[in-house]
């Protein structure tokens, strides 16, 4: 069984459901896009994933060998994390050189290229550098590693927009280099909405979709019009969400597009990924 | 080339459109060959399993082909390919919204023909 | 998998190592301080109040048992190690810098003692004379440190598992039954005799027989056996350890 898989995961803490029965795959060589809002539960399942904290329920696998203290796995998975899991007294190329001791796969050219590209001095510790250097630093590692899954928890966060564009460049550069499974876990949908092939979406702990970008924007669409005609449009689909304005209503509905009959009034367009994205997690959350 | 991806157009076949602009255009001669999916990817910031996507489109529609080891050509006679198809799409794309919009301003067939004698009489001079 | 083993090894002990020497340049300076200013108001070379330097080892390798938990933890877990490989190479570190820190003591001792004409001290010079052999003064050193940072290494990480409340709580608990209970049950709930036996038992483990001898295999049995229950602790409790962000 290659892949990640994720099956039944579950996780409270202190009674509160961060994470409720999850099952997900990440297959070989793609790259996903694990959105969901603040506090959906990415971040406490990338941690699991990564063997920082335990599952109250269910398994996580790579290419079917155990996930959870698994040094089998060792070379396979790294993820790069939100929070600073790092010895912050240390220098960054010293960083770079113990993770090229702890990783076969770690490219230091690479990396010191990487650095330099983003201006990042390598001589500085790691607490000496800025919020947005940090998160350069994280991901200038994640980058040079070439292990078959990598996970980005919230890679761009403090980046301005010059870095985040020369960060999703260096992604692709790197991806096509030497293809590999990655996974971007992002609130931030429409800037990654064109790199990424998959989408696993995540909501209040729960997985509620995962499909490819295509089937997502074209199994998905907008229906717009009089509010009376628009509701009898609706009557027998699965819509996620509308919004009124005054007598317009629009809907938001899940399912091929259909034709219009050439004499109705209501106009049908696509939906982007980002107007999907909030629509399918509003509720709850407005 | 510019990607909107915030399109309703799918990023793929924004790229299909895009190619086959410029081969239309003739900025990708017939017989020549046009950017690898790597560079496209590169250059646009989207994945390369997509950019192949919208390649793939136009392979199917005989406008580019794949030589092995040396990346995507443009294929003799792709240009008139692609007027053909456009022809063929043009009742579709241009005619029929233009109908349906007179008909909405309850604009006369007579109307119209006016307008469209006027455009080419405007373009003349 | 040994190379594995091999550089998380390595990183413990080589990004610890570079500490031991300030801590050593920090000590000796503060000896020397204070010789200085005692000789000169007394006039005399004597190292009062400087006795048993081991004391101040012991201190940092209670420190070093705390320090083995938190930096490192998050750091090595980021990098896909597991909790096992973690605990290994934590112990790993820990008889390393004890070892370190033995020897360097075990040979200040002996020469400081000798240089200083019973001027000074060791802790084990202290305790069991001089008569007895190096190597010995070493070993027990050794583990010693050993059982201190094990002792401190389950108390971090049952304190990160208890919480801070949770483990105050604990801990002031604990207090109270070693100081306030545990000698009034001495006291008032054992016999004279048995009283006696504990005593004795307690006596014979550091390696005082009631005859008058010295043995110190006693002692390092007692030290395995006490470093060997916190160690085991620490692994049970480390093996469930969730990384807290």
């Amino acid at each position: 069984m290659e892949g990640i898989e994720i099956k039944n995961v579950s996780k409270s803490y202190g009674g509160v459901k961060a994470l409720e029965d999850v099952s997900v795959n990440f297959g070989q060589d793609k790259i996903y896009g694990f959105l969901g809002r603040n506090g959906a539960g990415k971040t406490t399942l990338i941690n699991i994933l990564a063997n920082r904290i335990f599952a109250d329920q269910g398994s996580v696998t790579i290419d079917g060998d155990t996930a959870v203290e698994n040094m089998a796995v060792h070379d396979k998975l790294y993820c790069m994390s939100e929070a600073d899991l790092y010895d912050t007294g240390l220098r960054i190329k010293d960083i770079f050189k113990w993770t090229g001791r702890f990783y076969g796969g770690f490219h230091m050219d690479t990396a010191m290229e990487i650095a330099d590209k983003f201006k990042l001095d390598v001589n500085k510790k790691f607490k000496a550098l800025s919020k947005g250097y940090q998160s350069i630093f994280k991901l200038t590692v994640a980058l040079a590693l070439r292990v078959p899954y990598v996970v980005f928890d919230e890679p761009v966060l403090g980046l301005d927009a010059n870095h985040r564009e020369l960060f999703y460049e260096l992604l692709l550069r790197e991806y096509t280099e030497y293809p590999r499974t990655i996974i971007i876990a992002t609130h931030l949908i429409e800037e990654v909405s064109g790199l990424i092939e998959e989408v696993v979406l995540i909501d209040n702990g729960r997985v509620i979709l995962q499909e490819t970008v295509e089937e997502l924007t074209g199994g998905s669409y907008c229906v717009s019009g009089l509010a009376s005609e628009v509701d009898e449009f609706c009557l027998g689909r699965k819509v996620i969400d509308t919004d009124e304005l005054g007598a317009l209503k629009q809907a938001y509905i899940m399912g091929t597009r259909p034709e219009i009959p050439k004499d109705s009034r209501l106009q049908i367009s696509a939906v982007n990924l980002q107007k999907l994205f909030i629509k399918l997690t509003e509720r709850g959350g407005k | 080339m510019n990607i909107d991806p915030n399109s309703d157009i799918p990023i793929f076949v924004q790229i299909a459109q895009q190619l086959e602009d410029s081969i239309f255009t003739g900025i990708f001669p017939e017989e020549e060959k046009i950017p690898s999916t790597n560079e496209i990817s590169a250059l646009l910031n989207i994945n390369p399993h997509t950019v192949l996507k919208g390649m793939n489109m136009l392979v199917d529609q005989g406008i580019i082909y794949k030589r092995r080891g040396l990346g995507m050509y443009v294929r003799a006679g792709a240009v008139d390919i692609i007027r053909s198809k456009r022809q063929s799409d043009f009742f579709a794309k241009y005619i029929s919204p233009l109908i349906a919009e007179a008909s909405k301003l309850q604009m006369s067939k007579e109307d119209i023909m006016e307008l469209i004698e006027r455009g080419y009489q405007d373009g003349r001079n | 998998m040994m190379k594995k083993l091999k550089s998380v090894i390595l990183y413990e002990c080589v990004t610890s190592f570079k500490y031991v020497w300030i801590f050593y340049a920090v000590v000796f300076a503060v000896v020397i301080l204070i010789s200085t200013v005692v000789g000169i108001s007394t006039g005399g070379v004597e190292l009062i109040g400087t006795n048993c330097l081991e004391v101040n080892s012991m201190v940092y390798v209670g420190i070093l048992g705390v320090l083995g938990f938190k930096e490192d933890f998050k750091m090595l877990i980021q990098n896909g190690f597991t909790r096992k490989y973690i605990f290994i190479a934590t112990f790993s570190l820990f008889a390393f810098i004890s070892a370190l820190l033995a020897l360097v003591d075990t040979i200040a001792g002996q020469l400081l003692h000798r240089l200083l004409a019973n001027g000074y001290d060791s802790l084990f010079g202290a305790a069991y004379g001089y008569g007895q052999p190096v190597i010995m003064n070493f070993v027990l050193l050794f583990l010693l440190y050993i059982t201190i940072c094990s002792v401190m290494y389950l108390g971090v990480l049952a304190v990160n598992r208890l919480g801070k409340r949770l483990s105050l709580v604990v801990g002031l608990a604990l207090l109270l039954v070693l100081v306030l209970l545990v000698p009034v049950v001495f006291r008032y709930g054992f016999s004279e005799s048995a009283r006696e036996d504990v005593v004795s038992f307690l006596e014979q483990s550091a390696g005082f027989m009631p005859d008058g001898r010295i043995s110190l295999i006693n002692p390092v049995l007692a030290f395995i056996l006490i470093s060997g229950v916190f160690a085991a602790g620490s692994y049970l409790i480390i093996r469930r350890t969730e990384l807290k962000v």
